[in-house]
């Protein structure tokens, strides 16, 4: 039997053209892209670990890209997100020990998504700083961190996206903090944001939809 | 969808219009007789009566014409041209579409009219193909008026059955965001469901984009979303069986006959006005609807060959707990329905037709899975070119929904190749099998399938066979027996590489001597190749003669390349013994040359398992391609043995010549008394080691490049010997090698040697000879050996004390070897004796 299984699995040809293999690609527009936006974990100097409940949660293969808003702080951390998606983008944090880059641009979809810590935007997580940035970067979605409180507005059409801390590290300012991240459901000219809390051991799910003018 | 050419534009137009018309007037002049046009050879060019018919049976003959020809072709001018004719002459085919719908559907017996046309090949110009297949496959009802009700029943419970099942998380509507988020694992999450369905999405998409790829239909993206779907629809629907590879390739040609009958049915209904019946059958827009229904419906009779579930292994169990002894390992695998299927038709069906092609596949240990699992499973796919394909389908639906003719079309496909097959050893028949050879006229398959199910009713075909060079199977077997080697095990691939490299060098070195020798009658030959290629049927026909004829010139070719190969080295070898004996020392200078060159017979000796692998427990089987492939061996290892010999005459002739010269050196630099006179004899030494490894008469081994310091004390031995004892020498030089073996394997006859109490030095080298001549089993007398030694053993002190003064970076060397230079005098010190030659000994024991 064992013979005749491998001749039962080459019998079809190879896809010939490259074109084929893009044509695989049609898959992922069927797949929704999912985008995990998280950052702040702080790991190992101010929390251990990402709580549990999260990490039931976050199994690969439906997770698309990662954007990381720093302080990962650890390449264990980094490591741990590899597993989840291929894609992944960090940026660089105040404690952070591997070099990242300050901030990117990237494009999904119809999105261009700008990606910053945040520590260098005075003063922190403001609308109006961050706008500034934002025009600056020309984005339509700027994704920013440090604060450690979630937050997702919409300020002069465009949107703002504050993942706050997945471990629920604390703050320069604060103590408690609310474990949370952010996944964005990207279609055609809309963005589904679901907003995972960790509120007194329960996952609390939020959707803020946005659209593209 | 597709573009539309103009008629200039096109360079095929014109070839296509020829072929593309005759076919369709022949058709028209005699209806419903499509299939009689078959091989094209009516050609009524004069008749203008050009109306359109359904450009897939254009397509179709123009590929008949052509058999591989599929690729070359864009599919896309098909239609381009089939919309001009449209245009042309489009209230005809209104006329001739309605008159075969008449012909076909509107009649009393209509049902058995059409399934006669689908056995006679009939339905492979129809326009009502899909129509035809599926009154055959039960999915339309026998009563004309249900048709209309039935089609849109399927129609609606397939769209409600897609709406179940093809989820969009994002249209979930209201529901839980607890539940309903992407990341969510509960169960009842469409997100989660989603998920689950990307997986077996994946892996339906994945086999969707390899559906016939030399087809320009199958690689459009809305083709394939179709294909994915009502696939994906089926699994979800029989989650016992789920997705299998292979239901692709059943899927595929349903949803091509549909299209075209669409395609033909849109282009002539722009035009005039068709009845009710053929607008709502022939809707396009139900492609997918009308594909899935008949899918499932034939999967329903296909579905246990898919399955690997064991069915019945339960009940067998119960009836025979323990295996048969002797059952063979095909029959002791778990019984998939499929496994026993393909067993049972080679075990029963060919064993009761032709017990000869059963033998010979038995002995080949060809099991029928290796290729039938594919024949059946996708109803002969991948065996027939499509248009062919649909023939035998059309048959296959039209003779029982339960498709039992498979089982008969299966064994005349293995009939059709008799010949070539039972002629062919492993390697060539797997290649045949697999990659089954075009056929010519699929209908005559169809024929002796019916025929050999019941001989009473149906009439004796015109037996056709298979003629063709066998080369190209015979490499496609080679791949696959690679291929399948290469997974089973990884470490014989590398040893495949090896021989196969080495096989193509060998027959490089052939090749020159193919040319160079004359025409070799050999009587022999006809023996090794068995009357089996002559067909045994009766019925054979003329051209069948002439093909084995054919077949039988190649081998005889084949053979006579063969000899003219050996007749070659046969002469070498000759010449080569002769110079054996002349030159004396003989068995010394053969077992140094044979060891110095090893490694081209070592080669050779791999090839042969190489050979051995490949016919590998086919052993019993004394087949003629062991047999070919044995003799081919012989003949490159008697090729190679030539070479060999050769260039051990070479290396003979460098070393007496070099021995000359070296002589007359030595003369004169002993009658100069230079200054630096040792350093010259030293290296005069080295130089004499040179010879004597050219000469074969001291061994070459890494031993000697390793201790290379040790080396150059044991060659000052005999620097100052003339041309006999340097053959004592050699003899010396070699024992020690020898000796230090039988120190390390076992001190068994070292022993022996010590307790006989004789003179060390003769003693120790007649062990050595004892050994060298059980080796050659050639009995050297004693007094020479005897002779030998004691004039190697004076040399040997004499060189030693010279290079002792001479030297004085040898210093440390020379305290130890002085040490031994008394040892030859020594009696009692074997051990001593033995450090002194092979360095190591001392530690062993």
């Amino acid at each position: 039997m064992e013979g005749s299984a491998v001749a039962w699995l080459s019998w079809a040809p190879p896809p010939r053209h490259s074109a084929a293999f893009m044509r695989l690609g049609l898959l992922h527009r069927l797949a929704p892209p999912l985008v995990l936006v998280l950052g702040d974990l702080h790991i190992p100097h101010r929390c251990s670990a990402l709580p549990a409940k999260f990490k039931e949660l976050l199994v690969p293969g439906k997770i698309e890209h990662i954007l990381c808003t720093g302080n990962l702080c650890t390449k264990e951390s980094y490591d741990y997100l590899r597993t989840l998606a291929g894609d992944i983008h960090v940026v660089r944090g105040d404690s952070e020990s591997l070099n990242y880059p300050e901030e990117k641009v990237l494009t999904v979809g119809q999105f261009r998504i700008g990606l910053i810590h945040g520590h260098q935007v005075i003063p922190w997580g403001d609308a109006a700083s961050l706008a500034l940035l934002q025009r600056q970067l020309d984005v339509d979605i700027l994704i920013s961190g440090h604060t450690h409180r979630f937050e997702a507005f919409e300020y002069e059409k465009k949107f703002y996206i504050n993942p706050g801390s997945a471990t629920g590290a604390y703050s320069a300012l604060e103590r408690n903090i609310t474990p949370s991240f952010v996944l964005m459901d990207i279609q055609a000219s809309t963005v589904v944001t679901y907003v995972y809390q960790l509120i007194e051991d329960d996952v609390k799910v939020e959707r803020i939809e946005f659209k593209k003018y | 969808m597709y573009h539309s050419v103009s008629e200039t534009s096109h360079p095929l137009q014109t070839e296509e219009q020829e072929i593309g018309i005759d076919p369709l007037q022949s058709f028209l002049n005699k209806p419903g007789e499509g299939g009689s046009s078959e091989n094209g050879s009516t050609h009524q060019t004069s008749d203008s009566d050009g109306t359109f018919i359904s450009y897939r049976e254009s397509f179709l003959m123009m590929t008949s014409f052509t058999v591989f020809s599929c690729q070359s072709f864009g599919w896309v001018s098909v239609p381009a041209q089939g919309m001009w004719l449209a245009q042309t002459a489009g209230n005809k085919w209104e006329n001739s579409a309605c008159k075969e719908w008449e012909e076909l559907f509107v009649n009393n017996n209509y049902l058995a009219t059409i399934r006669l046309k689908g056995i006679n090949g009939q339905l492979r110009s129809s326009r009502f193909r899909s129509v035809c297949w599926k009154l055959f496959l039960e999915v339309l009802p026998q009563d004309r008026s249900q048709w209309i009700k039935t089609t849109s029943d399927l129609r609606t419970s397939y769209s409600k059955i897609k709406e179940i099942h093809i989820t969009n998380p994002r249209k979930a509507g209201q529901q839980d965001l607890i539940i309903n988020n992407p990341l969510s694992q509960d169960e009842g999450s469409l997100w989660n469901k989603f998920f689950q369905d990307k997986e077996l999405r994946a892996m339906i998409e994945q086999d969707v984009t390899r559906t016939f790829p030399e087809m320009q239909y199958f690689q459009q993206e809305n083709v394939r979303k179709i294909l994915t779907d009502v696939l994906f629809c089926y699994a979800r629907e029989n989650e016992q069986l789920l997705y299998k590879q292979g239901m692709h390739e059943l899927l595929a040609p349903i949803v091509f006959i549909l299209h075209c009958d669409h395609q033909a049915f849109s282009h002539a209904s722009e035009a005039a006005q068709p009845s009710e019946e053929m607008k709502v059958l022939l809707n396009p827009e139900y492609l997918e609807h009308d594909a899935y229904a008949v899918f499932t419906r034939l999967m329903k009779t296909a579905e246990h060959w898919f399955s690997t579930f064991e069915h019945d292994s339960q009940k067998e169990k119960d009836v025979m707990v323990t295996p048969m002894p002797f059952a063979r390992p095909q029959d002791l695998g778990p019984s998939i329905a499929i496994v026993a299927k393909v067993n049972q038709i080679q075990d029963h069906l060919l064993k009761k037709h032709d017990i000869e092609l059963y033998m010979h596949l038995n002995r080949l240990e060809i099991a029928p899975q290796i290729y039938g699992l594919r024949w059946v499973r996708l109803l002969f796919g991948r065996e027939f070119p499509l248009q062919d394909l649909l023939v035998v389908w059309d048959a296959l639906f039209a003779d029982s929904i339960t498709l039992n003719l498979v089982d008969y079309i299966f064994v005349a496909m293995l009939l059709y190749i008799r010949d070539a097959l039972i002629s062919s050893n492993y390697q060539t028949c797997l290649g045949l099998l697999m990659h089954y050879p075009p056929i010519g006229d699929v209908h005559s398959l169809i024929l002796r399938a019916l025929f050999l199910r019941d001989p009473k009713r149906n009439p004796r075909p015109v037996t056709h066979q298979f003629q063709q060079n066998l080369d190209y199977y015979k490499a496609r077997g080679a791949d696959l027996m690679n291929k399948t080697r290469a997974s089973a095990k990884a470490a014989p691939l590398n040893i495949n590489k090896v021989s196969n490299s080495l096989l193509n060098f060998g027959r490089k070195l052939i090749a020159p001597a193919m040319v160079s020798g004359g025409a070799v009658a050999n009587p022999a030959s006809g023996s090794s190749f068995p009357p089996s290629s002559m067909p045994i049927r009766s019925t054979a026909e003329a051209p069948q003669h002439q093909q084995h004829h054919q077949q039988q010139h190649h081998h005889q070719s084949q053979q006579q390349r063969m000899m003219k190969s050996e007749s070659m080295p046969v002469q070498l070898g000759k010449g080569q013994s002769s110079k054996n004996i002349s030159s004396s020392p003989s068995i010394e200078s053969l077992s140094g040359g044979r060891e110095f060159t090893g490694s081209p017979p070592l080669s050779a000796s791999k090839k042969d398992s190489f050979f051995s692998t490949i016919s590998r427990s086919r052993s019993q089987s004394k087949t003629m391609s062991r047999k070919e492939s044995e003799e081919e061996l012989e003949a490159q290892i008697s090729f190679l043995q030539g070479q060999l010999n050769d260039l051990e005459a070479m290396c003979k002739y460098c070393a007496k010549m070099m021995n000359t010269h070296l002589g007359n050196i030595q003369e004169v630099i002993l009658q100069e008394h230079l200054e630096k006179e040792d350093e010259i004899l030293v290296s005069l030494a080295g130089l004499k080691q040179i010879k004597d490894i050219l000469k074969g008469s001291l061994r070459f081994n890494q031993s000697q490049l390793e201790a290379e310091e040790n080396e150059q004390i044991t060659i000052a031995d005999d620097h100052y010997c003339s041309n006999n004892q340097n053959k004592g020498a050699g003899d010396v030089l070699k024992g020690p090698v020898m000796a230090k073996q039988q120190f390390t394997s076992g001190h068994q006859t070292t022993t022996d040697s010590s307790t006989s109490e004789s003179k060390s030095a003769d003693d120790y080298i007649m062990v050595c000879k004892e050994e060298e001549g059980s080796k050659s089993a050639v009995p050297e007398p004693a007094q020479s050996l005897q002779a030998h030694k004691e004039s190697a053993a004076k040399p040997e002190a004499a060189s030693r004390s010279s290079l002792i003064f001479s030297d004085p970076l040898m210093g440390s060397i020379s305290a130890s070897s002085s040490n031994l230079s008394s040892s030859p005098d020594d009696d009692s010190s074997n051990n001593s004796k033995d450090s002194d030659f092979a360095i190591v000994s001392p530690l062993d024991i």
